[in-house]
C-alpha cells in the first residue's frame, strides 16, 4: 500500500511538465512580472508561467527547502547567495530605488527631513532586502540630519512587515501614516498614497539579479524567460511600473585601471573606427563596424581587460588579443555598445558595456 | 493471529499520517541542539517574543474567561433563533482562516475602519499595539472557550437546579455553588484549548498588529520574520511552541479524566 501512495505522490510531482516555468520572484516585482509572464505566455503557445511572489528572503529559504524553481529573480544579491544557482545565468535585469510613501491626505510630510514628525512609520524587517536598505538610507540621512533626527525616526517605528506590499497595504489602508518602499511600489500604488521623493544623494540603488537555481527542472524555459525579461517590451513594462531599466542608453563608458577611473563619453567618433567581419550567434559572418578598442582604453600596462556589462555579465580577455583580433564597439539601435571580437565565441561578445577594468 | 494482521494492515493503511505527522514533529526535535537551544533562550529576540506571547496570551485567557462565560451562559439559556444566532457568531472565528480575521478586524477596528474611525476620532487606535495583539487572540480563540462551555451549561441536570432553587439559592449563589463547581472541568478545558489557539495565533496578528520587537512580535511571528537569516533562532521558538503544545495536551488529559469522574 504505500507503494500506491509514494507512486501517486510521483505522479503528481511528475505532472510539472516541460511547458511550465516556476518563477520565483521578488514580493516588489508583482505587478510587472505578472504582466510580463502573461505576455510570455502569450508569445509562446503552450508554456505556464507559474509565479510565487514573497518577500526574496522567503523565497530563498523556500527554495533552499526543496520548492521548485526554475527562475529566482531576487530584491537582493544577498538573497540569490542564500541558494545554489548557475553562476553563469546571473544576471541583472532592472534596478529599483526608495521612496517615502505617506497616506493621502497627511500635511505636514513633504521631504524625507519631515520623516521625524510622523505618528506610525512602518518599515519592512531587516532581513527583507527592502528593509536591509531602508536601514542604508536612514544611515545616510543621519548623516545629513543628525543622529538626533534618526533616534525620532526610529522611535515612530511601529512595525517592521515581512515584505514590501504589507508595508504598502498599511499605509493604503490609513493604518499607519508613512512607509517606505520601493519607488515601483508607489508607482503601482494608485491614488491612496502619496510620494515624498528620496534625493539621489541619500537614496539606495537596489540592484535585482535573476538566475537559474542549480534544482530548476526546466533550465531551458528558464533561459528563455530571463533572456525574454531583457527585451525592449519586457524593459519598457518594468520602467512604466517605476523601476529603472539598467539597459538605458548610456552617456559614457567607464575605463578603470587600479584606483584611477576615466569616464570616456559616448558617441567615440573622435576615435579611429575600424571595420571587421566576425561571426556571432547565427553562425552566418557578418560586417560590424565602430570605434576601436584598443584606442578606447589608451595607452596601458594592464595585460587583461575586463567587460562589464548593464546586466552584470562580464568577460575578460588579453589586451594583445584585443589588438591581435580587432575589438571594436558597436553600437546598437537602443545606444547600447556591444563588444565584438572577431575570433571569439560569441559569449564574450558582452552587450550593453558600462565598464572596462584593465588589470 | 488475526488481530494482530488487523493491526499491521491498519498501520501500514495509516502509515502516509504517520510518517507526515512523526516524521515533521522528530525532525523538529533533533535538528536542534541542546545548547543551540540553550543558547537561543538567551537570544533577546526570543525572550522578549516569548514574554510578549506569555503576557497576552494571558490576558486574552482572563478576558475569554470572563466574557466568555458570560456569553456561555446566555447562549445556555436563549435555546430558539437568538441562541442559534450567537452560536453562529461564536463558531465561525473558529473556522475562517486567521487572514480572514486580520482583514475583518482591521475593517472594523482599523483609522478607517467601521468602529475604528470613530474611536480614532478621539484618539483611540489599535494598529500596531499590544492591545491589536489581544484583539486577535481573543477573537480567533473565544469559540473554543465558549462553545465547551456553553455545552457543559446546558448539560447541566435540572433537578440539580431546582433542588438548589429550593434550597433558597439566588443566581449568583447558584452559579458559584452549583453550576461552576459541576462544569468546571469542561470550562477548564475549554480554557486550555483557547490558550493553545491564542499562542499559536500568527494570520491575524500579523495582518492586524504588525511585527515590531517588544510590541507585536509574538513567538509565531517571531518565527516567520527572518527565520532563514537565523534559523536556530527560528527552531529554537518553534520547540518552544511544540512543547508548550506538549504541556498543554497533557493537562487537557488530567482535565478530561477528572470529567469522566464526575460523569460517573
Amino acid at each position: 500500500m504505500p507503494m500506491v501512495w509514494a507512486a501517486s505522490l510521483l505522479f503528481f510531482s511528475a505532472r510539472q511538465s516541460a511547458a511550465t516555468i516556476n518563477v520565483f520572484a521578488a514580493a516588489s516585482l508583482k505587478e510587472a512580472f505578472t504582466t510580463i509572464s502573461h505576455a510570455y505566455e502569450i508569445s509562446h503557445p503552450g508554456v505556464k508561467v507559474n509565479l510565487n511572489f514573497a518577500g526574496s528572503q522567503l523565497l530563498s529559504a523556500q527554495i533552499n527547502g526543496g520548492a521548485m524553481a526554475d527562475v529566482f529573480a531576487s530584491a537582493a544579491q544577498k538573497n540569490l547567495d542564500q541558494i545554489k544557482f548557475t553562476p553563469l545565468s546571473r544576471r541583472v535585469f532592472v534596478n529599483n530605488t526608495l521612496t517615502i510613501v505617506v497616506r493621502t491626505g497627511l500635511p505636514p510630510i513633504t521631504a524625507p527631513q519631515d520623516l521625524s514628525k510622523v505618528g506610525k512609520l512602518v518599515v519592512a524587517d531587516q532581513a527583507v532586502p527592502v528593509g536591509h536598505y531602508s536601514e542604508i538610507f536612514l544611515a545616510s540621512a543621519a548623516k545629513k540630519f543628525g543622529a538626533s533626527w534618526l533616534k525620532e525616526v526610529q522611535s515612530k517605528i511601529v512595525s517592521r512587515e515581512q515584505d514590501v506590499k504589507a508595508v504598502l497595504a498599511k499605509v493604503k489602508l490609513g493604518e499607519a501614516d508613512a512607509g517606505i518602499v520601493y519607488v515601483s511600489d508607489a508607482t503601482t500604488a494608485g491614488s491612496d498614497v502619496v510620494q515624498i521623493p528620496i534625493p539621489a544623494d541619500i537614496n539606495t540603488i537596489a540592484q535585482y539579479p535573476v538566475a537559474i537555481p542549480s534544482s530548476a527542472r526546466n533550465s531551458d524555459g528558464s533561459k528563455d524567460f530571463i533572456k525574454f525579461l531583457f527585451t525592449a517590451d519586457a524593459q519598457q513594462e518594468f520602467e512604466k511600473d517605476g523601476f529603472l531599466s539598467p539597459l538605458r542608453a548610456p552617456s559614457f563608458i567607464e575605463v578603470t585601471e587600479r584606483t584611477k577611473v576615466r569616464h570616456a563619453p559616448v558617441p567615440f567618433d573622435k576615435l579611429p573606427q575600424l571595420t571587421v567581419t566576425a561571426t556571432g550567434h547565427g553562425g552566418v559572418p557578418q560586417s560590424y563596424s565602430g570605434p576601436s578598442v584598443i584606442a578606447l582604453i589608451g595607452k596601458t600596462k594592464a595585460l587583461t581587460a575586463t567587460f562589464i556589462a548593464a546586466d552584470d555579465y562580464q568577460q575578460t580577455i588579453q589586451i594583445s588579443d584585443l589588438r591581435s583580433h580587432k575589438a571594436i564597439l558597436v553600437k546598437s539601435e537602443d545606444g547600447n555598445y556591444q563588444l565584438i571580437v572577431p575570433g571569439y565565441a560569441p559569449s564574450f561578445w558582452v552587450q550593453w558595456v558600462r565598464r572596462i577594468e584593465l588589470k | 493471529m488475526k488481530r494482530a494482521a488487523t493491526t499491521w494492515a491498519l498501520l501500514i493503511l495509516s502509515s502516509p499520517i504517520l510518517i507526515l505527522l512523526g516524521g515533521a514533529i522528530i525532525a523538529l526535535c533533533v535538528s536542534t541542539s541542546a545548547s543551540e537551544f540553550q543558547k537561543e533562550l538567551h537570544n533577546p529576540v526570543v525572550q522578549s517574543a516569548l514574554w510578549l506571547s506569555l503576557k497576552t496570551t494571558l490576558i486574552s485567557l482572563v478576558i475569554i474567561a470572563f466574557c466568555g462565560t458570560a456569553l456561555a451562559l446566555l447562549i445556555s439559556r436563549k435555546r430558539g433563533l437568538f441562541g442559534s444566532a450567537l452560536e453562529l457568531l461564536i463558531t465561525l472565528p473558529a473556522i475562517m482562516p486567521p487572514s480572514v480575521a486580520g482583514i475583518a478586524l482591521l475593517l472594523a477596528f482599523g483609522r478607517r475602519g467601521l468602529i475604528g474611525s470613530y474611536l480614532d476620532q478621539h484618539g483611540i487606535t489599535f494598529g500596531f499595539s499590544m492591545i491589536a495583539v489581544v484583539m486577535a487572540q481573543t477573537f480567533v480563540s473565544t469559540p473554543f472557550y465558549v462553545r465547551e462551555a456553553a455545552t457543559a451549561f446546558q448539560s447541566v441536570d435540572p433537578s440539580v437546579r431546582d433542588a438548589a432553587r429550593l434550597d433558597g439559592a439566588d443566581s449568583f449563589q447558584m452559579l458559584r455553588n452549583v453550576t461552576l463547581p459541576i462544569t468546571a472541568p469542561f470550562l477548564i478545558t475549554g480554557a486550555l484549548l483557547a490558550w493553545a489557539r491564542a499562542l499559536s495565533e500568527f494570520g491575524a496578528t500579523i495582518l492586524f498588529a504588525g511585527s515590531l520587537q517588544n510590541v507585536t512580535q509574538t513567538l509565531p511571528i517571531a518565527i516567520y520574520i527572518g527565520f532563514e537569516t537565523d534559523l536556530s533562532q527560528a527552531k529554537a521558538i518553534a520547540l518552544i511552541l511544540l512543547a508548550s503544545a506538549a504541556v498543554l495536551l497533557l493537562l487537557l488529559k488530567v482535565a478530561l479524566r477528572r470529567t469522566l469522574v464526575y460523569a460517573h
